[in-house]
Protein backbone atom coordinates (compact mmCIF):
# COMPACT_ATOMS: atom_id res chain seq x y z
CA UNK A 1 0.00 0.00 0.00
CA UNK A 2 1.57 3.35 -0.94
CA UNK A 3 -0.22 6.03 1.28
CA UNK A 4 -0.38 9.59 -0.32
CA UNK A 5 1.01 11.67 2.16
CA UNK A 6 0.40 15.30 1.34
CA UNK A 7 3.20 16.77 2.60
CA UNK A 8 5.75 14.21 1.09
CA UNK A 9 3.88 12.28 -1.85
CA UNK A 10 3.38 8.49 -1.86
CA UNK A 11 5.04 6.62 0.77
CA UNK A 12 5.51 2.95 1.65
CA UNK A 13 2.83 2.17 4.34
CA UNK A 14 6.07 1.02 6.70
CA UNK A 15 6.69 4.14 7.19
CA UNK A 16 3.10 5.29 8.98
CA UNK A 17 1.22 4.63 12.04
CA UNK A 18 -2.45 3.54 11.76
CA UNK A 19 -3.81 6.19 13.90
CA UNK A 20 -8.09 4.98 13.80
CA UNK A 21 -10.82 6.48 12.52
CA UNK A 22 -11.09 9.86 12.34
CA UNK A 23 -14.29 10.29 14.25
CA UNK A 24 -15.53 13.39 15.60
CA UNK A 25 -14.93 12.80 19.60
CA UNK A 26 -16.80 14.64 22.23
CA UNK A 27 -14.79 17.56 24.18
CA UNK A 28 -13.98 16.12 27.63
CA UNK A 29 -16.30 17.02 30.44
CA UNK A 30 -19.58 16.21 28.08
CA UNK A 31 -21.42 14.58 30.36
CA UNK A 32 -23.36 11.17 29.82
CA UNK A 33 -26.37 11.64 27.90
CA UNK A 34 -29.25 9.60 29.70
CA UNK A 35 -30.78 8.37 26.01
CA UNK A 36 -27.64 7.88 23.88
CA UNK A 37 -24.24 7.25 25.74
CA UNK A 38 -21.95 9.75 23.68
CA UNK A 39 -18.98 8.20 25.61
CA UNK A 40 -19.92 4.67 24.81
CA UNK A 41 -20.32 4.87 20.99
CA UNK A 42 -17.34 7.21 21.04
CA UNK A 43 -14.67 4.72 22.25
CA UNK A 44 -16.10 1.59 21.38
CA UNK A 45 -18.92 1.59 18.75
CA UNK A 46 -17.20 1.56 15.21
CA UNK A 47 -19.12 2.00 11.79
CA UNK A 48 -16.30 -0.58 10.22
CA UNK A 49 -17.39 0.71 7.16
CA UNK A 50 -17.03 -1.84 3.69
CA UNK A 51 -15.65 0.68 1.61
CA UNK A 52 -15.12 4.60 2.46
CA UNK A 53 -13.16 5.31 5.47
CA UNK A 54 -12.29 8.53 7.06
CA UNK A 55 -9.06 7.74 8.77
CA UNK A 56 -5.72 9.28 10.93
CA UNK A 57 -2.30 8.11 9.76
CA UNK A 58 1.06 9.37 11.48
CA UNK A 59 3.78 9.52 9.19
CA UNK A 60 6.29 8.63 11.69
CA UNK A 61 8.84 7.63 9.70
CA UNK A 62 8.45 10.33 7.73
CA UNK A 63 7.21 14.27 8.14
CA UNK A 64 6.08 13.28 11.29
CA UNK A 65 2.94 14.82 11.14
CA UNK A 66 -1.21 13.53 11.65
CA UNK A 67 -2.65 13.22 8.12
CA UNK A 68 -6.43 12.52 7.17
CA UNK A 69 -7.36 9.95 4.23
CA UNK A 70 -9.98 8.62 2.57
CA UNK A 71 -9.31 4.83 1.88
CA UNK A 72 -11.66 2.15 0.63
CA UNK A 73 -11.18 -1.07 3.29
CA UNK A 74 -11.72 -3.15 -0.15
CA UNK A 75 -9.66 -2.11 -2.71
CA UNK A 76 -6.96 -0.40 0.12
CA UNK A 77 -7.81 2.78 -2.58
CA UNK A 78 -7.19 6.38 -1.08
CA UNK A 79 -9.30 8.98 -2.92
CA UNK A 80 -8.76 12.34 -0.50
CA UNK A 81 -5.40 13.16 1.24
CA UNK A 82 -5.16 16.39 3.76
CA UNK A 83 -3.40 17.38 6.33
CA UNK A 84 -5.12 16.95 9.85
CA UNK A 85 -7.07 19.56 10.64
CA UNK A 86 -6.02 19.50 14.37
CA UNK A 87 -2.55 19.27 12.73
CA UNK A 88 -2.09 16.91 15.70
CA UNK A 89 -3.73 13.44 17.19
CA UNK A 90 -6.79 14.55 18.79
CA UNK A 91 -5.70 12.40 21.70
CA UNK A 92 -2.49 14.16 21.99
CA UNK A 93 -4.00 17.54 22.31
CA UNK A 94 -6.47 16.61 25.01
CA UNK A 95 -3.81 14.41 27.34
CA UNK A 96 -3.14 17.21 29.24
CA UNK B 1 -37.19 -35.61 6.16
CA UNK B 2 -35.88 -34.48 2.67
CA UNK B 3 -32.52 -34.08 1.56
CA UNK B 4 -31.18 -35.60 4.67
CA UNK B 5 -29.03 -38.36 4.03
CA UNK B 6 -26.62 -40.20 6.57
CA UNK B 7 -23.41 -41.29 4.91
CA UNK B 8 -20.90 -43.36 7.16
CA UNK B 9 -17.25 -43.11 5.84
CA UNK B 10 -15.72 -46.86 6.84
CA UNK B 11 -12.96 -49.08 5.01
CA UNK B 12 -15.90 -51.12 3.90
CA UNK B 13 -17.54 -47.67 2.12
CA UNK B 14 -14.14 -47.06 0.86
CA UNK B 15 -14.16 -50.48 -0.55
CA UNK B 16 -17.41 -50.25 -2.31
CA UNK B 17 -16.75 -46.83 -3.72
CA UNK B 18 -13.31 -47.13 -4.90
CA UNK B 19 -14.61 -50.79 -6.99
CA UNK B 20 -18.12 -49.19 -7.78
CA UNK B 21 -18.79 -47.11 -10.57
CA UNK B 22 -20.96 -44.24 -9.05
CA UNK B 23 -19.70 -41.16 -7.80
CA UNK B 24 -19.58 -40.63 -3.82
CA UNK B 25 -22.67 -39.36 -2.85
CA UNK B 26 -22.88 -35.34 -2.36
CA UNK B 27 -23.03 -35.14 1.42
CA UNK B 28 -24.19 -31.18 1.10
CA UNK B 29 -27.14 -31.37 -1.17
CA UNK B 30 -28.75 -28.43 -1.54
CA UNK B 31 -31.97 -28.01 -0.04
CA UNK B 32 -35.63 -26.15 -0.71
CA UNK B 33 -35.40 -23.26 1.69
CA UNK B 34 -38.87 -23.86 3.97
CA UNK B 35 -40.97 -21.18 4.54
CA UNK B 36 -39.92 -21.38 8.46
CA UNK B 37 -37.94 -22.31 10.63
CA UNK B 38 -37.71 -22.29 14.20
CA UNK B 39 -33.88 -21.20 13.98
CA UNK B 40 -31.69 -19.68 11.65
CA UNK B 41 -27.73 -19.45 11.58
CA UNK B 42 -26.23 -17.06 10.06
CA UNK B 43 -22.75 -18.00 8.28
CA UNK B 44 -21.74 -21.98 7.82
CA UNK B 45 -18.35 -21.06 9.38
CA UNK B 46 -17.27 -23.65 11.90
CA UNK B 47 -18.86 -21.93 14.77
CA UNK B 48 -22.36 -21.68 12.72
CA UNK B 49 -22.12 -25.60 11.67
CA UNK B 50 -20.87 -26.19 15.28
CA UNK B 51 -24.03 -24.85 16.53
CA UNK B 52 -26.02 -26.34 14.22
CA UNK B 53 -24.46 -30.18 14.82
CA UNK B 54 -24.91 -29.75 18.84
CA UNK B 55 -28.60 -28.21 18.30
CA UNK B 56 -29.61 -31.43 16.77
CA UNK B 57 -27.55 -33.75 19.23
CA UNK B 58 -27.70 -32.34 22.40
CA UNK B 59 -31.10 -30.28 21.76
CA UNK B 60 -32.74 -32.27 19.56
CA UNK B 61 -33.81 -29.28 17.40
CA UNK B 62 -33.25 -29.83 13.62
CA UNK B 63 -35.69 -27.24 12.07
CA UNK B 64 -32.61 -25.43 11.41
CA UNK B 65 -31.36 -23.30 8.66
CA UNK B 66 -27.48 -22.83 8.05
CA UNK B 67 -26.96 -19.80 5.95
CA UNK B 68 -23.75 -19.44 4.07
CA UNK B 69 -22.97 -16.32 1.64
CA UNK B 70 -20.07 -18.51 -0.12
CA UNK B 71 -19.18 -22.26 -0.03
CA UNK B 72 -18.26 -24.77 3.12
CA UNK B 73 -14.89 -24.12 4.26
CA UNK B 74 -13.77 -20.54 2.37
CA UNK B 75 -13.93 -18.25 5.26
CA UNK B 76 -11.75 -17.80 8.52
CA UNK B 77 -12.35 -21.51 9.25
CA UNK B 78 -9.75 -22.69 6.66
CA UNK B 79 -7.92 -19.49 6.19
CA UNK B 80 -6.02 -20.02 9.85
CA UNK B 81 -3.20 -21.70 11.39
CA UNK B 82 -4.54 -24.30 12.46
CA UNK B 83 -3.50 -24.45 15.89
CA UNK B 84 -5.33 -25.09 19.25
CA UNK B 85 -4.45 -24.06 22.42
CA UNK B 86 -5.68 -23.21 26.08
CA UNK B 87 -3.03 -20.91 27.23
CA UNK B 88 -4.90 -17.78 28.78
CA UNK B 89 -4.69 -16.07 32.27
CA UNK B 90 -8.42 -14.48 32.63
CA UNK B 91 -10.66 -17.14 33.74
CA UNK B 92 -13.85 -16.69 30.81
CA UNK B 93 -10.96 -16.64 28.37
CA UNK B 94 -9.42 -19.87 29.61
CA UNK B 95 -12.53 -21.67 30.42
CA UNK B 96 -14.22 -21.84 27.13
CA UNK B 97 -10.86 -22.29 25.14
CA UNK B 98 -10.04 -25.54 27.77
CA UNK B 99 -13.44 -26.37 27.11
CA UNK B 100 -12.94 -26.64 23.50
CA UNK B 101 -9.61 -28.06 23.80
CA UNK B 102 -11.43 -31.34 25.68
CA UNK B 103 -13.75 -31.63 23.26
CA UNK B 104 -11.25 -32.26 20.19
CA UNK B 105 -10.07 -35.56 21.36
CA UNK B 106 -13.66 -37.09 20.86
CA UNK B 107 -14.83 -35.64 18.52
CA UNK B 108 -13.62 -37.20 14.96
CA UNK B 109 -15.47 -40.19 15.93
CA UNK B 110 -18.14 -38.48 17.07
CA UNK B 111 -18.94 -36.24 13.60
CA UNK B 112 -17.97 -40.15 12.11
CA UNK B 113 -15.01 -37.09 10.09
CA UNK B 114 -11.47 -37.33 10.66
CA UNK B 115 -10.06 -34.01 12.15
CA UNK B 116 -6.82 -34.99 12.59
CA UNK B 117 -6.49 -33.21 16.01
CA UNK B 118 -2.81 -33.48 16.55
CA UNK B 119 -1.87 -32.72 20.21
CA UNK B 120 1.45 -32.06 19.28
CA UNK B 121 2.24 -29.37 22.05
CA UNK B 122 2.79 -25.61 21.70
CA UNK B 123 5.13 -23.74 22.92
CA UNK B 124 5.31 -19.99 23.27
CA UNK B 125 8.62 -18.27 23.59
CA UNK B 126 9.59 -15.96 26.38
CA UNK B 127 12.38 -13.39 25.34
CA UNK B 128 13.02 -11.53 28.57
CA UNK B 129 12.73 -12.64 32.58
CA UNK B 130 9.53 -10.89 32.57
CA UNK B 131 8.16 -12.18 30.08
CA UNK B 132 9.04 -15.29 31.93
CA UNK B 133 7.53 -14.20 34.77
CA UNK B 134 4.43 -13.20 32.61
CA UNK B 135 4.37 -16.97 31.22
CA UNK B 136 4.96 -18.48 34.81
CA UNK B 137 1.69 -16.31 35.77
CA UNK B 138 -0.23 -18.06 33.13
CA UNK B 139 1.13 -21.58 33.31
CA UNK B 140 0.63 -21.38 37.18
CA UNK B 141 -3.35 -20.09 36.52
CA UNK B 142 -3.62 -23.26 34.33
CA UNK B 143 -2.61 -25.51 36.38
CA UNK B 144 -4.71 -24.36 39.09
CA UNK B 145 -7.94 -24.32 37.15
CA UNK B 146 -7.20 -27.94 36.23
CA UNK B 147 -5.38 -27.73 32.66
CA UNK B 148 -1.48 -28.73 32.12
CA UNK B 149 1.41 -26.20 30.99
CA UNK B 150 4.81 -26.28 32.06
CA UNK B 151 7.49 -23.77 31.96
CA UNK B 152 11.11 -24.57 30.23
CA UNK B 153 14.25 -22.72 30.78
CA UNK B 154 16.73 -23.22 27.96
CA UNK B 155 18.23 -25.87 28.71
CA UNK B 156 15.13 -27.62 28.69
CA UNK B 157 13.82 -25.86 26.02
CA UNK B 158 16.69 -26.94 23.86
CA UNK B 159 15.59 -30.76 24.55
CA UNK B 160 12.09 -30.17 23.46
CA UNK B 161 12.48 -28.04 20.37
CA UNK B 162 15.93 -28.47 19.42
CA UNK B 163 15.35 -26.86 15.40
CA UNK B 164 14.87 -23.71 17.17
CA UNK B 165 17.77 -20.63 17.44
CA UNK B 166 18.76 -20.65 21.33
CA UNK B 167 22.15 -18.65 20.62
CA UNK B 168 22.92 -15.84 23.01
CA UNK B 169 23.72 -13.50 19.62
CA UNK B 170 20.42 -14.36 18.42
CA UNK B 171 18.39 -10.84 17.84
CA UNK B 172 16.09 -11.44 20.51
CA UNK B 173 17.43 -14.21 22.64
CA UNK B 174 14.69 -16.77 24.17
CA UNK B 175 15.36 -17.08 28.20
CA UNK B 176 12.42 -19.64 28.06
CA UNK B 177 8.83 -21.01 27.25
CA UNK B 178 5.86 -22.40 28.14
CA UNK B 179 5.01 -25.34 26.98
CA UNK B 180 0.91 -26.86 26.86
CA UNK B 181 1.41 -30.30 25.48
CA UNK B 182 -2.34 -30.87 24.74
CA UNK B 183 -2.05 -27.75 22.08
CA UNK B 184 -1.63 -28.66 18.46
CA UNK B 185 -3.44 -28.33 15.10
CA UNK B 186 -6.64 -29.80 13.84
CA UNK B 187 -7.34 -30.54 10.37
CA UNK B 188 -9.33 -26.79 9.53
CA UNK B 189 -11.26 -27.06 6.67
CA UNK B 190 -12.72 -30.90 7.90
CA UNK B 191 -14.28 -29.10 11.29
CA UNK B 192 -16.40 -27.32 8.15
CA UNK B 193 -17.33 -30.44 6.58
CA UNK B 194 -17.30 -32.57 9.77
CA UNK B 195 -19.77 -30.06 11.99
CA UNK B 196 -21.91 -29.63 8.31
CA UNK B 197 -22.28 -33.38 7.53
CA UNK B 198 -23.54 -34.45 11.07
CA UNK B 199 -25.90 -31.21 11.04
CA UNK B 200 -27.12 -32.48 7.55
CA UNK B 201 -27.33 -36.34 8.13
CA UNK B 202 -29.60 -34.69 11.12
CA UNK B 203 -31.87 -33.33 8.66
CA UNK B 204 -30.50 -29.55 9.51
CA UNK B 205 -30.89 -27.49 6.28
CA UNK B 206 -27.10 -26.13 5.39
CA UNK B 207 -27.56 -23.73 2.41
CA UNK B 208 -24.22 -22.53 0.16
CA UNK B 209 -24.20 -19.39 -1.84
CA UNK B 210 -27.41 -17.91 0.34
CA UNK B 211 -26.20 -14.54 1.35
CA UNK B 212 -28.73 -12.71 3.70
CA UNK B 213 -29.71 -9.38 2.45
CA UNK B 214 -32.46 -8.13 5.26
CA UNK B 215 -33.03 -9.05 8.83
CA UNK B 216 -36.64 -8.01 9.63
CA UNK B 217 -38.01 -7.12 13.07
CA UNK B 218 -41.44 -6.43 15.08
CA UNK B 219 -41.75 -4.58 17.94
CA UNK B 220 -37.95 -5.02 18.79
CA UNK B 221 -38.23 -8.77 17.93
CA UNK B 222 -36.87 -10.57 14.91
CA UNK B 223 -39.34 -11.75 12.56
CA UNK B 224 -37.53 -13.06 9.59
CA UNK B 225 -34.98 -12.78 7.55
CA UNK B 226 -34.66 -12.21 3.87
CA UNK B 227 -31.87 -13.94 1.35
CA UNK B 228 -31.09 -13.95 -2.06
CA UNK B 229 -33.17 -17.17 -2.63
CA UNK B 230 -36.79 -15.91 -0.83
CA UNK B 231 -37.79 -14.63 3.03
CA UNK B 232 -37.79 -17.48 6.01
CA UNK B 233 -39.49 -16.66 8.88
CA UNK B 234 -38.05 -17.53 12.21
CA UNK B 235 -38.25 -17.55 15.62
CA UNK B 236 -33.94 -17.16 16.55
CA UNK B 237 -31.37 -15.83 14.44
CA UNK B 238 -28.39 -16.71 15.10
CA UNK B 239 -25.41 -13.72 13.43
CA UNK B 240 -22.04 -15.94 13.50
CA UNK B 241 -20.23 -13.84 10.50
CA UNK B 242 -17.26 -13.17 11.68
CA UNK B 243 -15.12 -10.27 9.40
CA UNK B 244 -18.96 -9.21 8.02
CA UNK B 245 -20.68 -8.74 11.00
CA UNK B 246 -20.79 -5.27 10.96
CA UNK B 247 -22.44 -5.47 8.06
CA UNK B 248 -25.00 -8.61 8.83
CA UNK B 249 -25.87 -6.59 12.35
CA UNK B 250 -26.05 -3.73 10.73
CA UNK B 251 -29.25 -5.34 8.62
CA UNK B 252 -31.26 -5.38 12.07
CA UNK B 253 -29.94 -1.57 12.48
CA UNK B 254 -27.26 -2.60 15.28
CA UNK B 255 -24.09 -0.66 15.90
CA UNK B 256 -21.34 -3.32 16.63
CA UNK B 257 -18.29 -2.74 18.91
CA UNK B 258 -16.30 -4.32 16.25
CA UNK B 259 -13.61 -3.85 13.30
CA UNK B 260 -12.35 -6.01 10.62
CA UNK B 261 -8.56 -6.15 10.02
CA UNK B 262 -6.88 -8.13 7.57
CA UNK B 263 -4.96 -11.74 8.98
CA UNK B 264 -2.53 -13.88 6.93
CA UNK B 265 -0.74 -16.87 6.70
CA UNK B 266 1.49 -18.25 4.31
CA UNK B 267 2.90 -22.33 3.59
CA UNK B 268 6.88 -22.90 2.28
CA UNK B 269 7.16 -25.54 0.53
CA UNK B 270 6.89 -29.15 1.62
CA UNK B 271 10.10 -30.80 3.07
CA UNK B 272 10.44 -33.72 5.29
CA UNK B 273 9.44 -33.96 9.15
CA UNK B 274 11.48 -31.23 10.54
CA UNK B 275 9.54 -29.62 13.23
CA UNK B 276 7.11 -31.26 15.47
CA UNK B 277 5.57 -28.65 18.19
CA UNK B 278 3.70 -25.42 17.57
CA UNK B 279 5.94 -22.44 18.29
CA UNK B 280 5.11 -19.17 18.64
CA UNK B 281 7.92 -16.32 19.04
CA UNK B 282 6.86 -12.92 21.08
CA UNK B 283 9.57 -11.10 19.68
CA UNK B 284 7.73 -9.86 17.07
CA UNK B 285 4.89 -12.12 17.24
CA UNK B 286 4.89 -15.09 14.53
CA UNK B 287 3.26 -18.46 15.29
CA UNK B 288 4.60 -21.70 13.34
CA UNK B 289 4.18 -25.60 12.80
CA UNK B 290 4.69 -28.43 10.30
CA UNK B 291 1.30 -29.89 8.33
CA UNK B 292 1.44 -33.19 7.86
CA UNK B 293 1.96 -32.54 3.75
CA UNK B 294 5.31 -31.28 5.13
CA UNK B 295 4.68 -27.05 4.38
CA UNK B 296 5.73 -24.96 7.32
CA UNK B 297 2.59 -22.75 7.81
CA UNK B 298 3.79 -19.08 9.28
CA UNK B 299 1.37 -16.80 10.54
CA UNK B 300 1.80 -13.28 12.25
CA UNK B 301 -0.11 -9.95 13.62
CA UNK B 302 -2.42 -8.48 11.49
CA UNK B 303 -2.01 -5.81 9.01
CA UNK B 304 -2.73 -3.21 11.30
CA UNK B 305 -5.85 -1.27 9.71
CA UNK B 306 -9.13 -1.90 8.90
CA UNK B 307 -9.49 -3.82 5.84
CA UNK B 308 -12.11 -6.22 3.97
CA UNK B 309 -9.79 -6.87 1.14
CA UNK B 310 -8.84 -10.65 1.77
CA UNK B 311 -5.35 -9.78 0.51
CA UNK B 312 -2.12 -9.09 2.79
CA UNK B 313 0.12 -6.05 2.54
CA UNK B 314 3.98 -6.59 1.52
CA UNK B 315 5.18 -5.46 4.88
CA UNK B 316 3.37 -8.28 7.22
CA UNK B 317 4.28 -10.52 4.87
CA UNK B 318 8.55 -9.44 5.30
CA UNK B 319 7.69 -8.86 8.86
CA UNK B 320 6.33 -12.60 9.63
CA UNK B 321 9.54 -14.37 7.41
CA UNK B 322 12.52 -12.51 9.12
CA UNK B 323 10.47 -13.63 12.28
CA UNK B 324 10.23 -16.81 11.46
CA UNK B 325 13.50 -16.99 10.04
CA UNK B 326 14.96 -15.53 13.24
CA UNK B 327 13.32 -18.51 14.90
CA UNK B 328 14.06 -21.49 13.07
CA UNK B 329 17.30 -20.52 10.57
CA UNK B 330 17.01 -23.13 8.14
CA UNK B 331 13.72 -21.94 6.94
CA UNK B 332 15.80 -19.17 4.71
CA UNK B 333 16.17 -22.36 2.79
CA UNK B 334 12.65 -22.59 1.89
CA UNK B 335 10.32 -20.52 -0.93
CA UNK B 336 7.30 -19.24 -0.02
CA UNK B 337 4.18 -21.50 -1.95
CA UNK B 338 1.48 -20.11 -1.12
CA UNK B 339 -0.39 -16.70 0.87
CA UNK B 340 -3.49 -15.99 2.07
CA UNK B 341 -5.56 -13.44 3.91
CA UNK B 342 -8.83 -13.86 5.89
CA UNK B 343 -11.22 -10.77 7.57
CA UNK B 344 -10.93 -11.25 11.21
CA UNK B 345 -13.74 -9.20 13.59
CA UNK B 346 -11.67 -7.31 16.54
CA UNK B 347 -14.00 -6.08 19.06
CA UNK B 348 -12.37 -3.43 21.73
CA UNK B 349 -11.60 -5.49 24.06
CA UNK B 350 -10.28 -8.29 21.83
CA UNK B 351 -12.71 -10.83 23.16
CA UNK B 352 -15.54 -12.17 21.37
CA UNK B 353 -18.84 -11.55 21.71
CA UNK B 354 -21.70 -14.16 22.67
CA UNK B 355 -25.16 -13.95 23.54
CA UNK B 356 -28.10 -11.56 23.17
CA UNK B 357 -28.53 -8.42 21.51
CA UNK B 358 -31.04 -5.88 21.95
CA UNK B 359 -33.57 -6.96 19.67
CA UNK B 360 -35.34 -10.41 21.22
CA UNK B 361 -34.22 -13.48 19.67
CA UNK B 362 -31.64 -12.16 17.54
CA UNK B 363 -27.93 -13.33 19.12
CA UNK B 364 -24.84 -12.69 18.15
CA UNK B 365 -21.58 -14.58 18.12
CA UNK B 366 -18.74 -12.67 16.92
CA UNK B 367 -15.68 -10.35 17.59
CA UNK B 368 -13.33 -13.73 17.38
CA UNK B 369 -10.73 -12.24 15.79
CA UNK B 370 -7.64 -14.08 15.32
CA UNK B 371 -8.96 -16.77 18.03
CA UNK B 372 -11.54 -17.79 17.13
CA UNK B 373 -11.00 -21.10 15.33
CA UNK B 374 -9.26 -22.67 18.80
CA UNK B 375 -12.60 -22.52 20.54
CA UNK B 376 -14.70 -23.96 17.64
CA UNK B 377 -17.13 -26.87 19.49
CA UNK B 378 -16.89 -25.16 22.39
CA UNK B 379 -19.00 -22.16 21.11
CA UNK B 380 -21.30 -24.62 19.27
CA UNK B 381 -21.74 -26.07 22.27
CA UNK B 382 -22.62 -23.13 24.73
CA UNK B 383 -24.68 -20.92 21.78
CA UNK B 384 -26.47 -24.54 20.69
CA UNK B 385 -27.75 -24.44 24.67
CA UNK B 386 -28.35 -20.41 24.33
CA UNK B 387 -30.86 -20.65 21.05
CA UNK B 388 -32.36 -23.87 22.54
CA UNK B 389 -34.45 -21.40 24.54
CA UNK B 390 -32.12 -22.22 27.93
CA UNK B 391 -30.55 -20.12 30.23
CA UNK B 392 -27.77 -17.69 28.85
CA UNK B 393 -25.02 -20.56 29.60
CA UNK B 394 -22.04 -19.34 32.71
CA UNK B 395 -19.21 -19.79 30.05
CA UNK B 396 -20.69 -17.11 27.69
CA UNK B 397 -22.24 -14.83 30.22
CA UNK B 398 -19.01 -12.83 30.40
CA UNK B 399 -18.68 -12.46 27.09
CA UNK B 400 -21.99 -10.48 26.39
CA UNK B 401 -22.54 -7.74 24.30
CA UNK B 402 -23.26 -4.97 26.81
CA UNK B 403 -19.99 -5.16 28.56
CA UNK B 404 -18.81 -2.71 26.31
CA UNK B 405 -21.46 -0.35 28.21
CA UNK B 406 -21.21 -1.61 31.68
CA UNK B 407 -17.27 -1.75 31.32
CA UNK B 408 -16.73 -5.36 32.40
CA UNK B 409 -14.17 -5.19 29.64
CA UNK B 410 -12.10 -8.80 29.04
CA UNK B 411 -8.79 -7.67 28.25
CA UNK B 412 -6.28 -10.57 27.82
CA UNK B 413 -4.05 -8.21 25.99
CA UNK B 414 -2.16 -8.91 23.15
CA UNK B 415 -5.24 -8.50 20.32
CA UNK B 416 -7.68 -5.83 19.97
CA UNK B 417 -7.35 -2.25 18.03
CA UNK B 418 -6.60 -0.54 21.41
CA UNK B 419 -9.80 1.92 21.84
CA UNK B 420 -6.56 4.27 23.54
CA UNK B 421 -5.54 5.03 20.10
CA UNK B 422 -8.44 7.66 20.18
Amino acid sequence: MLIPCPWCGPRDEREFDFGGSDAKFPSIGTPRDSTTDTWYEAVHIRENARGDTRELWYHLSGCERWICLTRDSVTHEFTNASTSDQGEHPGESDAD
Amino acid sequence: MENSRKVRYSGHSLLRNALGSKPWPNIFPTPELRPRYDIVIIGGGGHGLATAHYLATRFGETNVAVLESGWLGGGNTARNTAIVRSDYLLDASFALKNFSLELWGSLSRELGFNLMYSPRGYVDLAHSDGELEDHTLRANAMCLRGAEARILNREELKQRVPQIDLSETARFPIVGGLVQEKGGIVRHDAIAWGFAKSAVGAGIHVVQHCPVIGIQTDAGKVRSVQTTRGTIECERVLISVAGASSQVAGLAGLSMPIESVNMQAFVTEPVKPALDVVVNYNAGFCYISQTDKGEFILGGNSDGYPSFAKRGSFSTIENVVVRAIQILPFLSNLRLMRHWSGTADITMDGNAIMGATPIENLYVNCGWGYTGFKATPAVGWVMAEQLAGNATPDLIRPFSLDRFENGKLIDDGGVGPYTWLH
